[in-house]
């Protein structure tokens, strides 16, 4: 969906499809996962990363944040950026809040305070990214 | 009498039953076989009537360790002795533990004192440890490290920790044919060491019923590849898919089971503690695999990925091959719920 809308197909079927498909898959409590919201009958925990995710392909498509899918992914979103304390829970929940209405000055603020002395989170390229474009949205 | 009457002599009416009989199975064979090559099918076979045939039992160690504030290191070490795990001196081993995911106050992953224990072990035979998982589900494993204890305890034995999902990749031939699939992406830090230390939990499993040292495997699948939770190779088949990254593992290896606390029921996530108070230790993943079931109540030869890898001849679950040192399983041996799934 991301990569349909970046290339100026918001409305092709495939980004419909990914929106249907998305909300079906909503946690219950907001957010959602890797997949099914359930695994033979058990509830599966949201998790950032993935909730991020489908809010940053949400926004690309222009779903409105009154949506009940989003506004309570965006609640679990906030709540759970609110207690992370790593690097790459802070990254992907600052860049997936971005646009939602949301205040993430705190945990850029935090995140900040994660970075290493050769200017990477976690000795990692992807985290480092991630928190790259959490700060990029932040600046545009 | 009525084949003579007809003309046909007896030995020639019993020839062509013969032949009808052998043609029939063969038919019914290669009908059975048709999914996955008679020539497949056929190799495996063999394979596995040779390995029950030659191959020496294999040796599994079980400790007694009623819980994780008692000596783990000293079960530990007289248990890998008992095994006969190769030399470690100048080795590069990697130490994987199960890190499936974090769920509140289920016991679902490999107790970090029971890694501890290894790492000191290890060190003190003259390795170089690493502790490396790729989680199923959370795409941010520091998160899980921090949340199960494992952040702290590395800390303080100043180990690295490889992100399996994240690690550069690799690519090595899966040599045993039971997918499709001709090779498989793997993480460099696996490929690359001398030794690789499969550490589960003595636990249930929705889908193959135990999680032993061979379902641990997934682990090393890097999720940046295959994404999470890793269906792409679900999809091939559990045992099928099992068995070959078993027969495939580029690395020597060998197991360490935490079944100190194991977990009954709604493995692998939401079980139920079982005090079990043992550990285990062998070469032989699916030996000892065998010897965890056994030691849940579970007979192997009814767990699908265990009885068809063993058939397959890569590894051994029939306790008839299995030979037992150390303390006694029938001491050990507890009645683990079912998963309720099954």
């Amino acid at each position: 969906m991301l990569a349909l809308c970046a290339a100026g197909q918001r409305d092709a079927e495939r980004v419909r499809a990914g929106v249907v498909y998305l909300f079906d898959r909503a946690n219950a409590r907001g957010g959602w996962t890797i997949g099914t919201p359930e695994m033979l009958g058990k509830p599966v925990s949201a998790t950032i990363q993935d909730t991020a995710v489908a809010l940053l392909a949400l926004r690309q498509v222009g779903i409105d944040v009154d949506e009940p899918h989003v506004a309570s992914a965006v609640k679990y979103l906030a709540d759970a950026v609110a207690q992370a304390q790593t690097p790459a829970e802070l990254a992907w929940g600052a860049y997936g809040l971005r646009g939602w209405g949301t205040n993430v000055d705190a945990a850029l603020s935090h995140l900040d305070n994660l970075q290493a002395g050769d200017g990477s989170w976690a000795a990692s390229p992807f985290v480092t990214a991630a928190a790259l474009l959490a700060h990029k949205e932040i600046q545009s | 009498v009525k084949a003579e009457r007809r003309g046909i002599s007896r030995r020639a009416f019993l020839r062509l039953a013969l032949l009808t009989g052998i043609g029939a199975g063969a038919g019914i064979i290669y009908k059975q076989t048709e999914l996955v090559g008679f020539d497949n099918w056929f190799r495996w076979m063999t394979r596995g009537a040779a390995a029950r045939l030659l191959d020496a039992p294999s040796q599994v160690a079980l400790a007694a360790c009623p819980d994780y504030d008692s000596d783990v290191s000293g079960a530990l070490r007289g248990a890998w002795q008992a095994a006969n795990v190769p030399d470690l001196n100048g080795a590069r081993v990697v130490i994987k533990p199960n890190l499936v995911d974090y769920v509140g106050e289920y016991p679902s992953f490999t107790d970090p004192r029971v890694v501890q224990a290894v790492i000191r072990l290890v060190r003190k035979a003259g390795a170089r440890p690493v502790v490396a998982d790729g989680p199923t589900f959370r795409r941010d494993s520091e998160a899980i490290l921090n949340a199960t204890g494992y952040a702290a305890m590395l800390k303080q034995e100043e180990t690295p920790f490889v992100d399996l999902n994240y690690d550069d990749l690799v690519t090595i031939p899966l040599q045993g044919g039971f997918t499709k699939l001709k090779s498989l992406f793997v993480s460099r830090t696996i490929r690359e060491a001398d030794l690789f230390i499969s550490m589960p939990k003595l636990k249930t499993h929705h889908w193959s019923l135990i999680s032993g040292s061979v379902k641990n495997l997934f682990g090393i699948v890097p999720g940046i590849k295959y994404g999470w939770p890793k269906n792409t190779l679900h999809i091939q088949g559990v045992p099928a898919f099992l068995a070959e990254l078993a027969y495939s593992l580029p690395t020597r290896r060998c197991a360490v089971v935490d079944g100190i606390v194991g977990m009954e029921g709604d493995g692998p996530l939401y079980g139920a503690p079982v005090p079990s108070g043992v550990l285990v230790v062998g070469t032989d993943l699916l030996a000892v695999d065998a010897t965890g079931a056994r030691l849940m109540g579970f007979d192997p030869t009814q767990i699908d990925y265990l009885a068809f890898a063993a058939w397959a001849g890569v590894g051994a679950i029939e306790s008839s091959r299995i030979e037992l040192v150390g303390a006694s399983i029938a001491n050990l041996r507890r009645t683990y719920a079912r998963p309720p799934q099954m």
